[in-house]
């Protein structure tokens, strides 16, 4: 039977399958879902302007409609909203890595002032992570580079859920080694961050290897054997095991 | 009137078209036997491996199964490798994909996740057709070498298709010849008895005039034994020069920085043992070998002008079917600690890198019978399946348990083992081709490590500072790309969905530490910039 063509008006997609399409990469798809969709008129706009990062071509005038629509977003959703918070840090974000210039100081500033007012959310507490990551690698000499981080060190006490703490222990750790910083800190941070655990390979084992060298050169023995046998214990049959037992023989006994 | 006739002749050929086409139909649908009381089901794979065995490997398990499943047949699609991407991506497009494909070539994150089914729900949950065996109550997962990481997509978070195979890279040698040489069959098992061979084969081709080499090379070769020797040299090297080198983090940019800062430089001994270790074994492979394609070396190998070539287990059965002589297969062996005073960096036998498998078949979302297609896919990946496989093909399996034929245990990973330090290449796309460049002025006759040097020095800074704009660009590609699929997540996992949930903490992690790599490379980039 051949099927006689009427024009129906599709239905339109309602927020979920909008964030469902940008979460399988149809970011295009997505994005005109949530231009002609129904549902909350906030809600919408964070998600055009979430799509509008990855629409192509990628436009000048797509990441700064996208900035329009997180200032608007910030402004109308309820001020305690994670709507509210979710638009501040993609604001922070959109200095951070999408203008050119990137405007690293007015990023750095957002995730800040967005940490001190909002926790509770694991994406929002990224901007702790990302302040790390900053700092890590601005544009000053070393030594003040150390004292920025040190300076982040009160955000912890800000962090509400594992994820966020889990981040922001893991970059600064790894903000410490790469500048040079107190290694026995940095392995107090994996510590910390360990404590949360990870859930992904590739990250736990970096975390473990790295954090098993920097304690064992700083004599921190049984921290060492800690996360290398953590490694040896999860990951039996990976390739590097052998030579993480080795390092682990080679660690000096309790006695000395 | 002419009009008219030809117009004629022209419909009624479209209406003898109609009318064949519409009885094709008919008989596809309505023909077949009635005892199977339904439509049959035709499931197609697609793969590229054309190697020897491979084919015949999936004839062997779609006749397996169709035996039990009479009601359903399948199709085995093996596509070229060199048009594989392009078969793919119009395939996919085009919405005409096969049932199941092998991921690889042409493969991305985003086609992934277009295009095929995840099997994350099923991944701990038993492979029904191991029921009966040791593996009935074991999740998926773990019924596979490598805990299916092969298949995990670290972007995507989900897990896509099912492994087949193991791969490992060895030397295979002409065992007619080297009894013919050596009069026995026994193959090197240290860098020095390699060595000793080599020369033992230069001097039997002048004695007898016969054309021999030791070594078949060529730019696909020669690498996995240079590349190899030369990390033997680099590990200690590596992790003084890069504190996440054994971590495998972000340790190019480390490395680079540590050449930028002169911590290592292309003087360094390790660097100078590397390169004469290198010239060592390079100058037993044919002149002009790394001008050569990978068939090249194989028809040099097959025909008995080398003793030697390496190459990867995917080889396997290839080169036992194209030789008319006995193969022997042997580890690549590396200088012993404490040998030879002119490597002295050795800290032992290294370990097979690689610890995942491959062929990973995965499921299209165009599949018209996902069902069957699964059932067929996890029949391919149980014990009895793999087995199959494995002893057509005469590649490694992938599946715990399944027993390795005698031809093929000596590609059993080996995992006691050190693991080797950086190879010159390990910039990028640059770094190697200014190798490729240079090598033959390392490893040809009148060549020298001071003549590479001087050559490839020349230009490495260059290439690292160009690998690092590449990647310091990929790295801010990948974070911006993260941004939307964090939002996303974000939003569906505050609605309450565990799944969701779950995603967003594996992203979070895996966002983190490429957003770190955004800040770290682009760093040493232009630090490079600031001459």
């Amino acid at each position: 039977m051949l099927a006689v063509g009427f024009a129906v008006a599709e239905p339109a997609p309602d927020v979920v399958s909008a964030w469902k399409a940008a979460s399988a990469f149809r970011f295009n798809e997505a994005r005109d879902a949530f231009v002609r969709g129904t549902g909350d008129v906030v809600a919408r706009k964070f998600g055009e302007g979430a799509t509008l990062l990855n629409v192509q071509p990628r436009t000048g005038a797509n990441i700064q409609r996208a900035l329009t629509l997180f200032e608007e977003v910030a402004r109308e959703a309820p001020p305690r909203s994670n709507l509210s918070g979710l638009a501040r840090f993609y604001i922070a974000r959109v200095k951070e890595l999408y203008l050119t210039p990137q405007d690293l100081a007015g990023a750095s500033a957002d995730y800040r002032a967005l940490l001190e007012e909002r926790t509770g959310n694991p994406l929002i507490e990224q901007g702790a992570s990302r302040l790390a990551a900053m700092a890590a690698f601005a544009s000053e000499p070393v030594s003040e580079r150390l004292k920025n981080l040190a300076s982040l060190e009160p955000l912890a006490e800000l962090l509400e859920t594992s994820a966020g703490r889990r981040e922001f222990h893991t970059s600064m750790a790894f903000a410490l080694l790469d500048n040079g910083g107190d290694k026995s800190r940095a392995v107090d941070y994996f510590l910390e961050a360990d404590r949360v655990g990870f859930t992904r390979k590739v990250t736990a084992v970096s975390a473990w290897l790295v954090a098993g060298r920097a304690a064992s050169e700083v004599g921190r023995t049984a921290d060492a054997r800690y996360f290398y046998e953590k490694m040896l214990a999860k990951y039996p049959r990976d390739p590097r095991a052998f030579t993480v037992r080795t390092l682990l023989q080679a660690l000096p006994t309790e006695n000395g | 009137m002419k009009d008219r006739i030809v117009n004629s002749i022209g419909f009624g050929l479209l209406a003898l078209c109609f009318v064949v086409a519409i009885a094709r139909i008919g008989l596809k649908d309505f023909g077949r036997p009635a005892e199977e009381g339904r439509k049959p089901v035709t499931v197609r794979v697609a793969h590229w491996q054309l190697e020897g065995g491979v084919r015949d490997a999936f004839d062997a398990m779609a006749k397996e199964y169709m035996a039990a499943n009479p009601g359903v047949r399948v199709e085995q699609l093996p596509v070229p490798e060199k048009i594989f991407t392009n078969w793919l991506i119009t395939q996919l497009v085009g919405g005409t994909a096969p049932d199941i494909i092998e991921l690889g070539h042409g493969m991305n994150e985003e086609r992934k996740a277009r295009y095929f089914v995840p099997m994350s729900d099923l991944v701990d949950l038993p492979n029904p057709h191991n029921a009966g065996t040791e593996l009935e109550r074991v999740p998926l997962r773990d019924t596979f070498f490598d805990g299916m990481e092969s298949c995990f997509s670290q972007e995507l978070l989900e897990y896509y298709g099912m492994p087949l195979s193991g791969f490992t890279v060895r030397i295979y040698y002409n065992r007619d010849l080297l009894r013919d040489i050596t009069g026995g069959e026994k193959i090197p098992q240290t860098y020095e008895e390699l060595v000793a061979l080599c020369r033992l084969t230069i001097e039997f081709a002048k004695r007898t005039g016969r054309s021999v080499f030791p070594i078949a090379g060529s730019k696909y070769n020669s690498p996995i034994l240079l590349d190899r020797l030369s990390s033997s040299q680099t590990a200690d090297l590596s992790d003084r020069v890069a504190y996440d080198f054994l971590a495998n983090r972000q340790s190019a940019s480390l490395l680079a920085e540590g050449y930028r800062t002169k911590e290592w430089s292309l003087e360094s001994p390790e660097i100078d043992a590397s390169m004469a270790l290198m010239r060592d074994l390079g100058q037993y492979m044919q002149p002009g070998f790394m001008q050569l394609m990978r068939d090249d070396a194989s028809f040099y190998f097959v025909q008995g002008k080398a003793l030697m070539i390496a190459s990867g287990s995917w080889d396997a059965t290839s080169i036992r079917d194209q030789s008319d002589f006995r193969i022997s297969v042997g580890p690549i062996p590396v200088p012993s600690p404490g040998g030879d005073p002119r490597w002295p960096y050795s800290k032992g036998p290294l370990a097979d890198a690689s610890a995942n498998a491959g062929v990973v078949m995965a499921i299209t979302r165009e599949s018209e019978h996902p069902d069957v297609a699964l059932d067929f896919l996890y029949f391919m990946a149980s014990k009895k399946g793999n087995q199959l496989w494995s002893d057509v093909s005469g590649w490694l399996p992938s599946v715990v348990g399944v027993r390795p034929s005698e031809e093929i245990a000596a590609f059993a990973p080996f995992l006691d083992g050190y693991m080797g330090g950086f190879a010159l290449t390990f910039s990028g796309a640059d770094g190697v081709r200014i190798y490729r460049n240079a090598i033959n002025r390392l490893v040809s006759p009148q060549g020298s490590v001071e003549s590479f040097r001087e050559t490839f020095g020349k230009e490495l800074r260059g290439a690292m500072e160009e690998d690092l704009r590449r990647l310091s660009l990929g790295a801010v590609k990948i974070a911006q790309r993260n941004d939307t699929l964090l939002a996303a997540l974000a939003v569906l996992a505050d609605s309450g969905d565990d799944r969701d949930a779950a995603k967003l903490d594996l992203l979070l992690q895996s966002a983190a530490g490429n957003d770190y790599a955004a800040r770290r490379t682009p760093s040493v980039w232009r630090s490079f910039q600031n001459k």
